[in-house]
């Protein structure tokens, strides 16, 4: 069912572009939140769907083949506009879906696609990889133990050096 | 069970006071023994078989290159090889002679001077045959220059080449600086009977030894300083080791926090049998039994006891966790090798190179030279297998779809293989043919002769009445 859904949501992209429309006049904009790279605006415009819950997606493949991945909420204003404010966790090109959320709604959706150039992992993706606990002093741990072997081998060749060039100074010293 | 240990003579019969003139003479010349001594038929059979063996090796690397490294057994398969298992199984027996040597010198055991010489040459010759070991395991070593030239400082790799490099290093001038008084000694004394390139070599190495005390003090100072070195080095070494593997790929059984202790202690457990193994083959091979005594093979063993209680002890504490919990490709892999088809192998590592070894040094009935060899004996192969079930079950396991990727023999690895553990002994022999085999300044020093108020040497006078100091002496003008 998936797959079969895939098609026409890729259609739906490339004979809209983005912003895209599909469906009965829907369509779907996405832009930056002015002030805040990190933050999109989803603008939706179903017709015919006043005060009824639209659902927005982001589609995904971080789990195998394309699937919509739920990104919240809202209803629509008397004009059948429904807003969106949405903080990207990962960057590059993004495919947004917005449909009627209620339960059998006639199925009137919209696809946009857009790319994200600043975005900042989300909460669960921070949880699921924390940042390593050295991450932030490796170049000192690496300076320091290149340090370490470095001055080892220092003492190794002050010694070989005293070995062949001391050594021979000394046959004549304290002889008895 | 009788678990105490007679307190040995010093290292010669005649040194309970201090060596008479005959007896310094007959260690001198018991020194340098290989030297002088022409090789007999068998001494001369084994290093031709372990040269053609070492040919042999060489020639199936040299395919390798040509022909690229599945000719190697190395596949999709099977991403690491034997050749890692050679390489850890070398670095790691250098361990144990440098160590045993640097602690006996550290805590003062007068015991050590006959055996110092033999364990760090053993240290050396493994360290550097183990270094070339990782080679052919590189696939194109014409770039190995890359290492330095463009390192990658994430790579545990290049700590890996950081860390042998430095204890390869190491090894050699502690192997070198206690050689000086000795090879004054020998480059005055034995004349063109040492021929002119030892003679050369001596001369340019002894760096002009009159064995004066500030000599003595510096040469001392020296030693200890790099008795101290060597230990942490040796440690760093082996830890790098295990953590090269725990740190590939999440691969089941090499993800352990444990592997970077447990190889220091299989290090440590290995070394000291090949150091045992070494001295019982030098000394029957060049009759060294006066210096490198049974009791000598007794405390040795004693040594080895608790490395291989230690080593048995975390085996056990590396695999019970992971075959209680049953993580999948763990226990896949844990099964492979407990009642798989690596079971015999597997079974025969921990039967004969940790159970018997230890049953046959701490039970009194088995505690004699050839058992104490035997055990010893035991150990090297086994720990050889073990490295080879560490690196081959979990690198053929398919941790996609959980089946594991067939592992295959080929000639070319068998060769190199066994070229790599014919170098060891080969170039110990070669070794001993170049410099003393025993450490007659120690030996004199802990038998007491060598004192502070000794006379400094003086070059051999010439001339057909003065006796040659290496002549050997008749056993019983000793007494």
């Amino acid at each position: 069912m998936r797959r079969a859904l895939l098609p026409i949501l890729v259609t739906a992209v490339l004979a809209g572009g983005s912003p895209a429309a599909a469906g009965g006049g829907a369509s779907l904009t996405v832009a930056p939140k002015p002030g805040d790279p990190t933050r999109l605006t989803l603008v939706a415009h179903l017709p015919g769907s006043a005060g009824e819950p639209v659902a927005f997606f982001v589609v995904s493949k971080e789990f195998g083949s394309a699937r919509n991945v739920p990104i919240g909420v809202t209803r629509a204003g008397a004009d059948g506009t429904a807003r969106m404010t949405y903080t990207p966790t990962w960057s590059g090109t993004q495919q947004f879906v917005v449909k009627l959320a209620r339960p059998g709604a006639r199925a009137r959706s919209a696809t946009a696609e857009y790319r994200v150039t600043a975005s900042k992992p989300g909460p669960l993706s921070a949880g699921a990889n924390p940042p390593r606990p050295l991450a932030s002093v490796g170049h000192v741990f690496l300076t320091v133990i290149l340090t370490i072997v470095t001055l080892i081998w220092l003492s190794l060749l002050i010694t070989l050096a005293l070995a062949f060039g001391r050594l021979p100074r000394l046959a004549g010293a304290d002889q008895h | 069970m009788d678990l105490s240990v007679d307190t040995p003579p010093l290292a010669h019969p005649a040194a309970t006071e201090a060596l008479s003139e005959r007896a310094r003479r007959q260690l001198r010349e018991a020194a340098v023994r290989p030297i002088l001594q022409k090789p007999g038929p068998i001494s001369r059979l084994v290093a031709v078989v372990l040269g053609a063996v070492v040919v042999l090796g060489l020639v199936a690397f040299a395919y390798q290159v040509v022909e690229g490294m599945s000719v190697d057994a190395y596949s999709d398969a099977a991403f690491w090889d034997v050749n890692i298992a050679n390489f850890i199984t070398v670095v790691g027996v250098a361990y144990g002679g440098a160590v045993i040597s640097a602690v006996l010198r550290l805590t003062g055991a007068s015991w050590r001077a006959p055996l110092v010489r033999i364990a760090e040459g053993t240290s050396v010759i493994c360290v550097l045959v183990g270094g070339a070991a990782i080679i052919p395991s590189l696939g194109r070593p014409e770039r190995m220059w890359q290492f330095f030239t463009r390192p990658n400082f994430s790579s545990p790799l290049i700590w890996d080449a950081l860390a042998i490099g430095t204890y390869a290093f190491a090894s050699i001038v502690f192997f070198l600086l206690p050689l000086i008084p000795d090879l004054a000694i020998a480059e005055r004394t034995l004349g063109e009977r040492g021929s002119r390139w030892r003679l050369t070599l001596w001369r340019l190495l002894s760096r002009g030894w009159r064995d004066t005390p500030a000599q003595r003090r510096l040469l001392r100072g020296m030693t200890g300083f790099l008795a101290v070195l060597i230990i942490p080095l040796a440690v760093s070494v082996h830890s790098v080791l295990g953590w090269a593997f725990a740190i590939t790929s999440f691969r089941p059984w090499w993800s352990e926090e444990l592997w970077a202790p447990l190889f220091v202690i299989a290090a440590l457990y290995s070394g000291i049998a090949l150091v045992i193994v070494s001295l019982a083959a030098l000394r029957h091979a060049y009759g060294l039994q006066d210096y490198i005594t049974d009791r000598h093979f007794t405390r040795l063993g004693f040594v080895l006891v608790p490395f291989g209680a230690a080593y048995l002890y975390m085996s056990v504490a590396d695999f019970l966790p992971g075959a209680y919990h049953g993580q999948p490709s763990t226990a896949a892999v844990f099964r492979k090798l407990f009642v798989g088809t690596y079971a015999p192998w597997f079974w025969m590592v921990v039967v004969g190179g940790m159970v018997l070894p230890l049953a046959i040094i701490t039970l009194p009935r088995t505690r004699r030279v050839g058992w104490i060899v035997f055990a010893s004996a035991l150990v090297l192969p086994t720990f050889w297998l073990n490295r080879v079930l560490m690196v081959i079950v979990p690198s053929t396991y398919n941790m996609m779809n959980g089946t594991f990727g067939a592992y295959a023999w080929t000639w070319v690895n068998v060769s190199i293989t066994a070229g790599a553990m014919a170098a060891v002994p080969l170039l110990l022999m070669l070794l001993f043919r170049v410099v003393p085999i025993l450490s007659v300044t120690e030996i004199e020093q802990v038998a007491g002769a060598a004192t502070a108020d000794e006379p400094a040497l003086e070059p051999a006078p010439a001339g057909p009445a003065q006796r040659p100091i290496w002549v050997r002496l008749p056993q019983e003008e000793l007494q």
